[in-house]
């Protein structure tokens, strides 16, 4: 499908990233190099590595498929379901996480609540992120297959070779610098999209008269209460209130960048770095749907082959490759991070936490660079079986998070934020909430509500078994909830001087 | 990310190795300009070309005045 000159811009950005991810080998030294890049990492690269994480070939595909089907509040996805929850996570969420010098969000949870809380968060993210690889293999394969017509299977294993190579060799550090070369990528081939699809439909005024003339609701951000997909109660409870600050204060391939920070300041500012540029996301795939349905002569027979025409028949030869190297871009990055994390959880908290404790670091090195190594080989083997085998595997996923994501926020929001929730509360809130949300799933209840009432359960939950225990010790706490921060005097004494100093 | 080279490595870091990178990429799309047959594609690409050369060159020359700059606080 793709030209020559299109298919060496492929091969070259493949090539191109395998070199730059193996050069960060010889950064890694002990386990904190690897799961957590020594806790080095800068602002901008949190911030660009997080956007280019988030960032999937579902985003492409499947986002360009639904603005062209429901129009720009498919863009609420983005703004409204991610602004500002990270902004909340920046400010309240990754200081906490941080200060604990936690490695994975379980682990901080392990500290602040009990073991209990901490495996049972470590085996529902650690399975779920096991499952997401195996689809974003499936995926990348489905795509090579797609646009350069090479077999699914060669696409796998491209994808395995490379990504798995550079996880394996560079840990978090390669990761999030391919992840930051891979958004500079997206961005410039979004934009060069915009560009030509403003000039085919006559700018933004042309855009909105072709589209509207058939599709008055396509320019309207909130749609109304009975719609089907996307309620605007349903879109600010669950996922404005519920899924979004859940997906971005608690999971842990998001967090886990901020963990890598090299100070509080830049955990922060990277987090809110990341925000601005999620304002630019929608232009990658919004905007594309919207181009196909105002240039299409004929209305496509399947949504999802929105971007595909547009590549076809709005890209230049050259600049549909590039579009086509963003399109591989983001499922790198997205395999990258989530291979990483998911070693990373079931290395400190599984292995490290239940069954070797106290190894030699160079111990637990070799062990997650080892499991790297063999989710690959699993990711790339469950890719067919676990995606043939159920119809709508991205909607199972996307349910399954959502039977855990409302209890997760729960017991993490009353964690930080109320010293006399306890470890009985915390354990009872989130399996409560997670009973809650598997039960009103039974009842055929729309995804969005199953989350914010899942997530009210949690809570509810959480407070009353907290006020009927016994409170946890002062010392534990310390550090860890935001109360006890306010009130330690040894901080707020340190807070003073250094705003006397100047600093 | 500069301070995250090893003590003692004279070799590029790791914001050299981006913008070599993205320069490759740049020069590709701008060799790539003789592919479409319209002047519009032909700008397009010249266009993202040229961006992508620009982000390499800013990571290139601000990592090189990192490592110069390290090098001699090191003597």
């Amino acid at each position: 499908m793709i030209s020559g000159i299109d298919l060496f811009i492929v091969i070259f950005f493949i090539v191109g990233v395998f070199v730059v991810g193996v050069y960060f080998k010889k950064f890694i030294h002990t386990s904190e190099d690897y799961f957590l890049a020594g806790r080095k990492l800068t602002w901008w690269v949190i911030g660009m590595s997080i956007i280019g994480t988030n960032i999937g070939s579902y985003d492409y595909v499947g986002g360009a498929g639904a603005a062209y089907d429901v129009g720009i509040a498919q863009a609420n996805y983005e703004w409204i379901g991610a602004i500002p929850a990270m902004v909340i996570s920046a400010l309240l969420f990754v200081p906490y996480y941080w200060r604990a010098g936690a490695y994975t969000v379980p682990e901080y949870l392990g500290k602040r609540y009990s073991q209990p809380v901490r495996v049972i968060e470590a085996l529902l993210w650690g399975s779920f992120l096991v499952c997401c690889l195996a689809i974003f293999f499936w995926a990348s394969g489905l795509m090579i297959n797609t646009y350069v017509g090479w077999p699914i299977w060669l696409g796998i294993l491209i994808t395995a070779v490379v990504v798995g190579i550079y996880t394996v060799t560079g840990g978090l550090t390669a990761v999030a610098m391919t992840d930051v070369i891979q958004l500079a990528i997206m961005l410039v081939g979004g934009f060069a999209v915009a560009i030509i699809g403003f000039h085919e439909v006559g700018g933004w005024g042309g855009l909105v008269e072709k589209v509207t003339v058939e599709h008055p609701d396509h320019f309207r951000l909130f749609l109304p209460l009975d719609h089907d997909t996307y309620p605007w109660l349903g879109m600010i409870l669950g996922l404005g209130l519920v899924l979004s600050p859940a997906w971005w204060c608690c999971h842990q391939a998001i967090i886990q960048r901020t963990l890598g920070a090299r100070s509080e300041w830049d955990a922060k500012a990277g987090m809110l770095s990341a925000a601005f540029l999620k304002m630019l996301v929608p232009l990658l795939y919004v905007l594309p749907g919207l181009f196909v349905l105002a240039l299409a002569a004929e209305p496509l027979s399947d949504k999802d082959q929105a971007l595909p025409w547009a590549i076809k028949n709005m890209l230049p030869a050259g600049l549909a490759g590039l579009v086509f190297a963003a399109f591989l871009a983001a499922i790198f990055s997205s395999v990258d991070s989530t291979l990483n994390s998911a070693v990373t959880i079931w290395t400190r908290d599984i292995y490290q936490n239940l069954f070797v404790k106290k190894a030699p670091d160079k111990h637990y090195l070799n062990f997650g660079r080892g499991l790297t190594m063999v989710f690959v080989v699993l990711g790339a083997l469950l890719a067919k079986p676990l995606t043939t085998s159920f119809e709508g595997i991205y909607m199972a996923m996307q349910t399954l998070l959502t039977f855990f994501q409302g209890p997760t926020l729960a017991t993490v929001l009353l964690g930080i934020m109320w010293a006399r929730a306890t470890r009985w509360g915390g354990l009872s809130g989130l399996l409560g909430g997670v009973a809650c949300s598997v039960t009103l799933h039974m009842t055929g209840m729309n995804f969005l509500y199953v989350a914010w009432w899942s997530f009210v359960a949690a809570l509810i939950i959480n407070a009353i078994v907290s006020l009927l225990t016994k409170p946890e010790p002062l010392e534990k706490l310390r550090g860890l909830v935001y109360g006890l921060v306010m009130k330690d005097e040894h901080v707020q004494n340190s807070l003073s001087s250094r705003v006397e100093g100047g600093e | 990310m500069e301070d995250m080279k090893p003590k003692g490595d004279s070799g590029p870091n790791p914001l050299e190795v981006m913008g070599l990178f993205w320069i490759a990429l740049g020069i590709i799309m701008v060799v790539a300009v003789y592919a479409p047959p319209t002047m519009f594609g032909k700008l397009t690409n010249l266009a993202a070309g040229v961006i992508l050369l620009a982000i390499g060159l800013i990571a290139l020359l601000k990592g090189r005045a990192k490592r110069i700059s390290g090098e001699i606080e090191n003597e």
